[in-house]
């Protein structure tokens, strides 16, 4: 930035000279006496004066410009963000291809502009910022777009089986007063508007948008629930109850936090979960279905949720587990046979979610979970087709922050085996997504055996695996979002695949899925060397799925959950 | 490469500042100017910049041609050729593929609709070139002999890729010899700082609203959240708009080119064709200049020429159906307009005149967006309800709580609020000093903030590929 100094130094022979010459026959500066003057000279006076104040305002600028300059140059360049949890960008590295395709020149300035020192400090400074745009009204803040879910008059709700498209065009009525056929006509817009942005919704609408609320001294994030069929999910389970005679089999949808916390001007905005909870467990045949939803509702003011992350918190799971165990008829560990953990400053997801909401980031929670005081059980940890990986704890020791959930069995990276010293015959198979995660445990003073896998990732024929495994009893576990999203579509294709003991079989069929999950499993395997070695932060998985800023409901809900 | 980014604000421009800076000869300069606007314009388009010197090349010769032959016959085949080339290369890497898909539409049509991206700034460049060759052939300019001096006219990137539309006429002079004076470097950073906030802090902040109400499906929008988000997308429009030109005009004089004014206050417009007099001013008057008073057809089609000048106003906003309606829409108002007459226009109260201005434009802003038609179609029932949607709504409601005072800011940012400061201000010494001190610290301020919440740039929208 010599320039503006060079060039300062150099027009000062011209310009201020000419000044100086200027202000001797005017008499500038003192120039306010020289009242009664010919206009002319006043004028000129006038504008002498005003080239001093652009003078002076030069002498601001630029050494404002050049702090700024320096700062954002010459300060050493941020490469890791702990808010958003990557790696930042790397200088590229030259191709010609590249360079044709502007890529190169692109990942330099994106180089720049994300490496930018002091990076995390200033991206919260500028959210608290944005916070001064307006008023927080009955402290609620919205991201995303949003769509009426709710509107439907109760006694209008008929529920049949063949009701779900039903379901859900009459729940994007807006207003009551639409004849039907412009219903479907509007559910087709609806659908072809998500199709566009990549999301399957055949089960409806799942994902709403995420609002921020400020309740009982503290800020909440939700994402809204937009409801669904489940159909997918039921006809799933049904089969399985058909594949496995003498199997027990339950279904454990959890509700997510809007279901409890969402305010009640809010309320159009957000289906009810439960509702679709007890839709689903009147479909289910030979299916225990277990309803959690009055037992965590009862709980409501017990932290049963996390505030900053789209997850429940281990005491939610350990009501439900509850449920879960009576419903089973095992015997169950109270909380008082738990020590209970406490990590401070918990930001979860949904401050990415939310668009970087600066009040969720400054006001982090105690992340709490519950270690069994007796430890008489063996963690094995398997990969997703079930090859022995190693032995561990139930609980992983997660350095990063944002990642806290992923202290129960390591989150979804693995498959898990649970040996506890119950006695009783019972070998439980938790089929889950990462609610289940929280929930498994709860288990170990309950079943001889806990075989954990996950829906989305498993890669074995699960009917088999589960009459491998001699398992008595066969538990789904998942949130509302799988239940009724895309998530629950992959329980027919772990239900009918053939095993062929090759690591490189994709469960997933459907292109659009198969991206996502490939992108998704990418960092998750990679993830197994950071959490063998927990004092180890796992930045380096190369993850980048908060990295567009902007959240896309449907990358998130489709895998995440 | 755009202005609003951290790599242009901190690597490209100060290093541009150092070496134009550094040496007093004007061919040095102008070398420097045209280097790095050609490396501005590769960044982001590493293989169309030969299209832009290609084109600069064959206009430069047609130029020449013209003046030779000014008498002759060869002369006015120059222009022809000219005009056909400039206008052709517009037609295909613009309209090509809406044309294809239109000519699909008819039976027994079917041609692949070609793929063809759009190079950034073509729409602008291929207008100042069309400018400087008609202002050539009509005896306006003098012909510009020295092919470099051409490039950097057009290449200049200040205004490259997103306006104003700069005529030859305007830096004519200050191609050949220019100064930068202490008043145009003050002048010119604050105005590009505005600009700078312009668009990053009001633009980029209210596209954030736009988008959370208009991105998805709008058929269950109510009343209220459907003129609420059309008014703030016309202001994300203007902010976006104007903040690029001002920032191009604050460049240009940094460097000691001085452009003319693109944006005047439009909203503060009594009607559509004072609209017109002060949005985007620069391509108004192109197409008053080039084609309104060019005589097609005779005096008794004078209104078809009309009509013809908004229907390549709406066009030059993008290949698609809804921005020629748009132009269409207001060429029918000011055609009601000139109907009515200046005197009978005059005597309406002024509170009706804005009242009626304002609704004719943001209704007309909605038709700028929605290029679908089915969207089209519900956005026009939501204004009034006929969707059998409620009348307002709770989401809609709190964002405008939650934004409301950037949205009062936005709507203050309309006024022309500067002009009132400077006329206060502008009495004495002191006062002077008083006002232009508070501008420059408003300047810095508001440039700390953009380059901050650059920083946390999650929506940082480029309103101009289809232009």
């Amino acid at each position: 930035m010599n320039d503006k100094k060079n060039y300062r130094g150099s027009t000062k022979g011209e310009a201020s000279t000419a000044v100086f010459t200027a202000v001797k026959s005017t008499g500038f500066p003192a120039g306010a006496s020289n009242n009664g003057r010919e206009e002319i000279n006043i004028n000129r006076q006038k504008s002498d004066k005003r080239f001093w104040a652009r003078f002076a305002s030069l002498a601001a600028i630029i050494p404002a410009y050049l702090i700024l300059l320096v700062c954002a140059v010459l300060l050493p360049r941020s490469t890791v963000s702990n808010i958003e949890k990557r790696n930042l960008a790397q200088f590229p590295e030259f191709s010609w291809g590249d360079y044709w395709s502007g890529k190169y020149t692109a990942d330099i300035a994106n180089y720049f502009d994300d490496t930018v020192p002091f990076r995390d400090a200033l991206k919260q400074t500028a959210s608290r910022f944005s916070g001064l745009f307006g008023i927080k009204y009955n402290d609620v803040q919205v991201s995303g777009t949003m769509e009426v879910v709710n509107t439907k008059p109760k006694e209008d709700e008929v529920k049949t089986d063949s009701s779900s498209s039903e379901a859900v065009s009459s729940k994007s009525n807006y207003g009551g007063s639409i004849s039907s056929d412009t219903d479907t006509d509007k559910k087709k817009d609806t659908d072809t508007e998500k199709q566009m942005k990549g999301e399957e919704i055949a089960e409806g609408v799942y994902a709403n948008g995420v609002i921020v609320v400020y309740q009982d001294g503290h800020y909440r994030a939700m994402s809204m629930y937009g409801g669904g069929s489940g159909d997918s999910y039921v006809s799933s389970l049904n089969n399985y109850a058909s594949d496995l005679p003498g199997v027990k089999i339950y279904s454990l949808v959890a509700p997510t936090a809007s279901e409890f916390y969402t305010p009640a001007n809010f309320s159009d905005y957000n289906a009810s979960q439960e509702d679709d909870i007890i839709d689903i467990n009147q479909k289910l045949q030979n299916v225990t279905g277990i309803n959690v939803c009055p037992a965590l509702l009862s709980h409501k003011k017990e932290t049963i949720y996390t505030r900053t992350d789209h997850h429940w918190m281990s005491l939610g799971a350990y009501y439900a587990a509850k449920e879960f165990a009576s419903a089973a008829g095992v015997s169950f560990l109270e909380l008082s046979q738990y020590t209970r953990m406490t990590k401070p400053d918990y930001v979860g997801t949904l401050y990415t979610f939310s668009g970087n909401n600066a009040d969720l980031l400054n006001d982090p929670e105690d992340f709490i979970y519950y270690v069994p005081k007796k430890q008489d059980y063996k963690t094995e940890y398997y990969d997703y087709a079930f090859n022995y990986v190693y032995e561990g704890d139930l609980f992983v020791d997660v350095q990063v922050s944002t990642e806290y959930y992923s202290t129960f069995i390591s989150g979804d990276a693995y498959s898990v085996k649970i040996t506890t010293g119950v006695k009783n015959g019972r070998r439980c198979l938790v089929v889950k997504d990462s609610y289940g995660d929280a929930l498994v445990p709860f288990l170990t003073g309950s079943f001889e055996e806990v075989y954990v896998v996950d829906m989305r990732y498993f890669e074995r024929n699960l009917v088999d695996f589960a009459r491998e495994m001699n398992i008595t009893d066969l538990l789904f576990t998942c949130c509302s979002y799988s239940a009724v999203g895309p998530n629950a579509d992959n329980l027919e294709v772990i239900r009918t695949s053939g095993y062929t003991g090759s690591v490189d079989t994709q469960p997933e069929e459907t292109s659009s899925q198969e991206e996502t999950s490939s992108a998704e499993k990418q960092p998750r395997e990679e993830e197994e060397s950071s959490y063998e070695e927990p004092q180890q932060p796992s930045y380096d998985d190369g993850n980048n799925y908060y990295d567009d800023g902007g959240y896309d409901e449907g990358e998130y809900y489709d895998e995440d959950y | 490469m755009v202005f609003a980014d951290l790599f242009f604000l901190y690597i490209f421009l100060p290093a541009c500042l150092i070496f134009y800076f550094i040496n007093k000869n004007i061919k040095y300069k102008n070398a420097v100017l045209i280097i790095f606007s050609l490396v501005f314009y590769a960044w982001g388009e590493p293989t169309v910049v030969f299209l832009l010197i290609f084109s600069t090349i064959v206009n430069w010769l047609l130029g020449l041609q013209i003046d030779k032959h000014r008498e002759d016959k060869l002369g006015k085949m120059a222009l022809g050729g000219s005009l056909v080339f400039s206008l052709g290369m517009l037609v295909i890497f613009k309209y090509l593929g809406f044309i294809v898909e239109n000519l699909n539409a008819i039976p027994a049509v079917n041609i692949p609709v070609p793929n063809i991206t759009l190079p950034i700034g073509i729409s602008f460049y291929t207008f100042q070139i069309l400018s400087y060759v008609i202002d050539c052939y009509w005896g306006k300019v003098k012909v510009q002999k020295n092919y470099f001096k051409f490039l950097l006219f057009v290449s200049l990137f200040p205004q490259l890729i997103a306006g104003p539309i700069v005529r030859y006429s305007v830096v004519e002079k200050e191609i050949e010899n220019r100064r930068t004076t202490v008043t145009d470097l003050a002048e010119g950073s604050c105005r590009f700082m505005i600009g700078l906030a312009k668009k990053v802090i009001l633009a980029n902040n209210l596209w954030t609203i736009v988008e959370s109400f208009f991105g998805g499906d709008i058929s269950g929008l109510s009343v209220f959240a459907t003129w609420y988000t059309v008014i703030v997308y016309a202001m994300y429009v203007y902010f976006d708009f104007s903040g690029y030109s001002d920032m191009a005009i604050g460049l240009g004089r940094i460097f000691g080119f001085h452009f003319d004014e693109n944006f005047k206050y439009p909203f503060i417009c009594r009607n559509i064709a004072e609209f017109w007099q002060r949005w985007h001013i620069s391509l108004g008057s192109f197409f008053r200049d080039y084609l309104l008073y060019v005589p097609i057809g005779g005096k008794i089609h004078a209104h078809l020429n009309l009509f013809l000048v908004w229907f390549c106003t709406g066009m030059w906003h993008g290949a698609s159906w809804n921005y020629i309606i748009w132009g269409l829409y207001f060429g029918i108002f000011i055609f009601l307009e000139q109907l009515m007459g200046k005197k009978r226009m005059k005597a309406i109260p002024a509170v009706v005149t804005h009242i009626y201005s304002k609704i004719v434009i943001i209704v007309g802003f909605g038709i700028f967006y929605f290029e679908d038609f089915t969207q089209l179609g519900n956005f026009f029932k939501n204004l009034v309800g006929a969707n059998g949607n409620a009348l307002t709504d709770t989401i809609a409601v709190t964002s405008l709580i939650n934004n409301c005072f950037l949205i009062a800011a936005a709507v203050l940012a309309c006024f022309p609020i500067s002009k009132l400061v400077n006329k206060l201000t502008d009495k004495s010494t002191k006062t002077i000093a008083v006002g232009q001190g508070l501008k420059v610290a408003y300047c810095l301020a508001l440039l700390i903030i953009s380059s901050l919440l650059l920083v946390d740039a999650t929506s940082n929208p480029f309103l101009y590929f289809r232009f």
